[in-house]
């Protein structure tokens, strides 16, 4: 039996190709989010990215802050939920060339750069990838490690397809080598391949381009560029991550070792007038260095961190309880100095940093590893997108926006969501996303609902007279788990439990590739229930029950085994009461498998009306976005009903007295000058 | 905990002498990071703007004096903020109530020098001329290509009257038709002005504007970065507007259009030094090194804090007048960093530089000896 692919769903109308309703230009979180939105809101999205996949900087964290989740868990089972979705079409490697048009109606030109893989026949099987000879500095690790010339952007990448690095392959520079196009084993390899440029009709555009990271090498600050041990936040980022240069060994560039004593430098590149610099505060560097400094300390809890800042900014929700939590930890110091990097050594490599104290006059310190952090800039070529879309920019290069509505651009149409409206933290792009969906939502209502389509689920399989044939799949989460639990054991355990035809793992199981596989193993096992060992069913469990929709069983043929939060978070320092632990949580949940029910969901009518609970700036604004409904709302929240509309009436009769017998102004009125003469203009 | 009242006369002295900036600071420490007093004890920039912009400027200390207007706090800070300008203007009140605190005190005598004879040394005005005895030099008249301003130390000072002599021959070797003011000559006034002393600036700026205007001299060459400071950037206050080029770059004018020859060597190891005034206030660097290299033999090499970085000799901001104990010169750790470099020459064109790194050169071990130079002296031995 044949499972259902879980990529991007083929158009059935081709002449509409080109026509959708939304256009959603940058496919990391912020765009994300808008996608989904308008698509559940009735839209039909056109999903766009520069990059080879979906994902924008999120994607490159280790960790979020204040929660510290695992970034790639919150964002991957987006991914899918996009590929998934029959009204989101992604387009990945593409840029916008030009928008002709108006709000409403737009034309926008755009070019696909060419990947040299064709999407429709790759599988992901990295099977060329093993074969390439060529080696390059990895773009999504910073170039901290290898990769090979043709690659996945990265593992959990949607569309899960390869693309070839033009700069770098030996056929397209050389036309020597073709050994990925003989090792394929679908033929989706073309080396002939060229941009293809093609339009779309919509009637909106939302601007989600982010940002790019401060460039510390264009006046080598502190040192980065030339001192092997200076890194950035992000680079920091990539080598706390256990999907980075060291799979999750925090180890510094120069000989790999551990470093014990790091330091942070902030503001690098913010809140300074000299030239090259950023005069604004970038808003999200003191938490996130907070982060780093947990995290590092979880990896080694002897290390010696300190952070050398001038304030610490914590004005968001838990920011202040999370400064609170990096600072009480042992061997932490928050040192209010900026600095300079002195010298380095030339055996050790170690850096020297020279500070300021209020009484102790300057102190200079030797550091293993220096982590600058950064802060945010315009994304890169951001007059390329002001002249494209032809919108204002503000004084700092980010997106010129409406004090009162920072979603709406200076073209109508078009709106912003996310860091290109200024240096903010993920929640934030979030809910700007949002906010774009009920503005575009606002703009075209009238063609709500007319292009999108619902999504269609196989056929469910009657699995009533069938034994229980349980699969289960441990996830090692990057190495939440994995670095806690022995994986491999509880696998192994679990295959002898009763009911269970099959076990495998994964390393993220909400990835793409995972979701395939669960796919595939039921239809070829014939599994008709799922038990997953991984994270909370908080994060994933309704990406997991669609994965089992998508296989054709009941949905709530789903077990999720918690041995992240009830366990491996948990007994972090206990590996072997951990693995136990997780063998037993395993075992409960398949003997849990082993009874359920199939349960079906069913939609009930409900009145399409909505309670806005506070009249304040926000209430005022969610409810009319108008300010002509505005100034009667504030009228109403002063007296009773009939009052409020006897005040209207009344409004009404006074202005149609007033119109009735207002004159046509006749012959001339005057008007002064600047420069003090009166002109008499002729009117009537 | 004390309740203080600040001075308001303080904060409008500073605001009226454009060192407003100072409101800018928000207490990052950078400043005390990158200077060089810091080196060899604790002094804060920090806390002197802190002060001054609530008032509580405290007149009778040393510290606010310390400061020796390197400008590397300035090109360091994210804010903006011009600390030289506003230390200035807290020395200016010390100047008017005659507040010169501790090792301060000499300047005292040299504002009466500067007052009677028109230089910082207390020579006679009528002598000033002396160094060009027997050498090719003549009285500027109208019309000469350039005027070649010597300066007071150049003038007065046994040293420095070599690098003069070192300075005319060239010129003349290079067939340029130059002359010089004599005792016309006055004081640029550039490091009595940065003691706080903006009258006696005034009056020295414009004697010298007289005789320049009075001689018809158009274009001026001279040997120290603070002549060149005060008549490129302070002289134009007064709507004057000569043109200025300083030795190093004249030279290596002459050099690179062929007018002069080095048809010698000079084989030896050379560190440069970049005076502060030449290199962070008007951002020559490269002229100097680039006349450097085209000296046969010569190897150039570099210190550890050169160019943006170089490290101030100690001798601006009116402090080559005052006292410094041993232990706080950072003319020591200079010299030392010119040995470390490899060097056997500290080649440098300041007056200030040179008296102070010749004298810091004696206490260097035998065999890290050290000799410094002014650059003139290198081309002229190359000649």
């Amino acid at each position: 039996m044949e499972s259902n692919p879980v990529e991007i769903l083929p158009f059935d109308n081709s002449a509409e190709r080109n026509l959708g309703d939304v256009l959603v230009v940058g496919g990391g979180i912020s765009g994300i989010q808008a996608a989904l939105d308008l698509a559940d809101s009735g839209f039909r999205v056109y999903l766009v990215d520069k990059s080879p996949a979906l994902g924008g900087k999120m994607s490159q964290l280790d960790k979020t802050f204040p929660s510290n989740d695992c970034s790639m868990c919150i964002e991957s089972p987006k991914f899918i939920e996009c590929a998934r979705n029959p009204n989101i079409e992604i387009i990945t490697y593409t840029e916008v060339d030009r928008v002709e048009g108006e709000a409403g109606d737009f034309k926008v030109t755009l070019t696909k750069k060419p990947r040299y893989i064709i999407e429709e026949k790759c599988t992901g099987c990295n099977i060329c990838v093993d074969y390439c000879p060529v080696k390059i500095p990895d773009p999504f690790n910073q170039e901290l490690s290898e990769n090979k010339s043709v690659h996945i952007y990265f593992s959990q990448a949607v569309p899960l397809v390869t693309y070839v690095d033009e700069a770098t392959c030996l056929y397209l520079q050389e036309g020597k080598c073709q050994i990925c196009v003989g090792v394929c084993k679908t033929n989706a390899i073309d080396l002939h391949q060229k941009p293809e440029q093609f339009e779309l009709e919509v009637g909106a555009i939302v601007l989600s381009p982010g940002f790019d990271t401060f460039d510390p090498k264009l006046r080598n600050d502190f040192g980065y560029g030339l001192m092997q041990n200076v890194v950035t936040s992000l680079d920091f980022e990539r080598i706390l991550c256990s999907t980075g240069p060291d799979e999750g060994e925090v180890r510094r560039p120069s000989d790999l070792a551990h470093p014990k004593k790091i330091a942070w430098i902030q503001c690098v590149g913010s809140r300074q007038v000299i030239d090259g610099g950023n005069s604004y505060c970038s808003a999200v560097c003191c938490t996130y260095t907070q982060k780093q400094v947990i995290l590092a300390k979880d990896h080694d809890t002897s290390l010696d961190a300190t952070i050398f800042h001038n304030d610490i900014r914590a004005y968001g929700k838990d920011f202040e309880r999370f400064y609170q939590r990096a600072e009480k930890l042992d061997d932490v110091r928050f040192i209010r100095s900026y600095v300079t990097v002195s010298h380095e050594d030339p055996e050790t490599n170690n850096v020297t940093i020279r500070y300021s104290t209020l009484d102790d006059g300057v102190k200079e310190e030797e550091f293993d590893l220096v982590v600058l952090s950064v802060g945010l800039n315009p994304p890169k070529n951001v007059e390329g997108l002001s002249k494209t879309f032809d919108i204002e920019l503000n004084e700092h290069g980010f997106c010129k926006t409406v004090p009162n509505n920072p979603i709406l651009t200076s073209r109508k149409g078009v709106f912003v969501s996310g860091a290109f409206q200024g240096p903010m933290d993920i929640p934030e792009s979030v809910v700007s996303a949002s906010g774009a969906d009920a503005l575009v939502g606002q703009l075209l209502d009238a063609r709500r609902g007319k292009l999108s389509r619902e999504r269609v689920y196989p056929e469910e399989r009657d699995t009533s007279a069938e034994e229980p044939k349980i699969g289960v799949v441990v996830c090692h989460c990057g190495a939440n788990i994995g670095r806690v639990v022995d994986i491999p054991a509880v696998v192994e355990y679990a295959s002898t439990l009763p009911n269970v035809t099959w076990a495998g793992e994964n390393l993220f199981a909400c990835s793409t590739e995972n979701a395939q596989q669960i796919a595939d193993a039921i239809a070829e096992k014939g599994l008709n229930r799922l038990v997953l060992a991984a994270c909370t069913p908080r994060t994933h469990e309704p990406l997991f029950r669609d994965t089992c929709r998508e296989a054709g069983i009941n949905q709530y043929f789903f077990e999720m085994a918690n041995i992240r939060e009830h366990c491996s978070w948990v007994h972090s320092k206990q590996k072997d009461e951990a693995t136990q632990k997780a063998q037993d949580i395993v075992r409960m949940s398949v003997a849990r498998a082993s009874l359920l029910e199939p349960l079906q969901e069913f939609d009930l009518p409900v009145n399409r009306a909505a309670l806005v609970v506070g009249g304040g700036i926000a209430g005022m604004t969610c409810a009319y976005g108008n300010v002509g409904a505005v100034s009667y709302q504030t009228i109403l929240s002063f007296v009773d009903y009939s009052t409020f509309f006897m005040v209207i009436g009344a409004s009404a009769i006074i202005v149609f007295f007033i119109a009735m017998y207002m004159d046509e102004p006749k012959g001339q009125i005057s008007e002064v000058l600047p420069d003090g003469t009166v002109h008499m203009i002729d009117v009537g | 905990m004390d309740t203080l009242a600040p001075e308001k006369e303080i904060i409008e002295v500073i605001k009226e002498q454009g060192g407003d900036s100072f409101k800018y600071c928000y207490q990052c420490g950078r400043c005390d990071v990158v200077c060089p007093w810091n080196r060899v004890r604790d002094f804060s920039m920090r806390k002197i703007i802190r002060q001054a912009t609530f008032g509580l400027t405290e007149i009778e200390q040393e510290e606010m004096w310390r400061c020796t207007t390197c400008k590397t706090c300035v090109d360091n800070c994210p804010r903006g903020v011009d600390q030289i300008t506003a230390g200035v203007a807290l020395r200016k009140l010390g100047a008017e109530y005659d507040v010169y605190p501790g090792n301060v005190a000499p300047v005292q005598t040299v504002v009466a020098n500067l007052t009677s004879e028109g230089n910082s040394l207390g020579g006679e005005r009528e002598k000033r001329a002396e160094w060009a005895k027997g050498l090719p030099v003549k009285t500027y008249t109208e019309g000469m290509e350039v005027l070649y301003f010597t300066g007071c130390y150049l003038s007065y000072d046994p040293r420095m009257r070599e690098v003069a002599a070192a300075t005319a021959t060239i010129l003349h070797k290079a067939g340029v038709d130059f002359g010089i003011l004599g005792s016309k000559e006055s004081c640029c006034g550039e490091s009595i002005r940065k003691t706080g002393n903006e009258e006696l600036f005034k009056r020295l700026a414009k004697e010298n504007i007289k005789e320049f205007i009075d001689h018809g001299v158009k274009k001026v060459v001279v040997s120290s970065p603070h002549c060149y400071h005060s008549f490129k950037n302070e002289y134009p206050e007064f709507m004057v507007n000569f043109e200025v080029i300083f030795i190093s770059q004249y030279v290596n004018e002459l050099v690179k259009s062929g007018r002069l020859e080095l048809t010698g060597e000079y084989a030896k190891k050379v560190t440069y030094h970049d005076p502060c005034y030449l290199g962070r206030h008007n951002g020559i660097y490269d002229e100097p090194r680039e006349l450097l290299q085209q000296v046969k033999g010569l190897e150039l090499s570099e210190m550890v804090d050169n160019r943006e970085k170089s490290l101030c000799c100690g001798g601006g901001g009116g402090r080559i007048w005052m006292e410094t104990p041993k232990e706080d010169r950072f003319s020591e750790l200079r010299v030392r960093q010119a040995v470390d470099a490899g060097a056997e020459v500290l080649v440098t064109s300041c007056p200030y530089c040179i008296t102070n790194f010749t004298d810091s050169s004696l206490d260097l071990d035998e065999g890290d000896a050290l000799v410094i130079k002014d650059i003139t002296e290198i081309i002229l031995d190359a000649l």
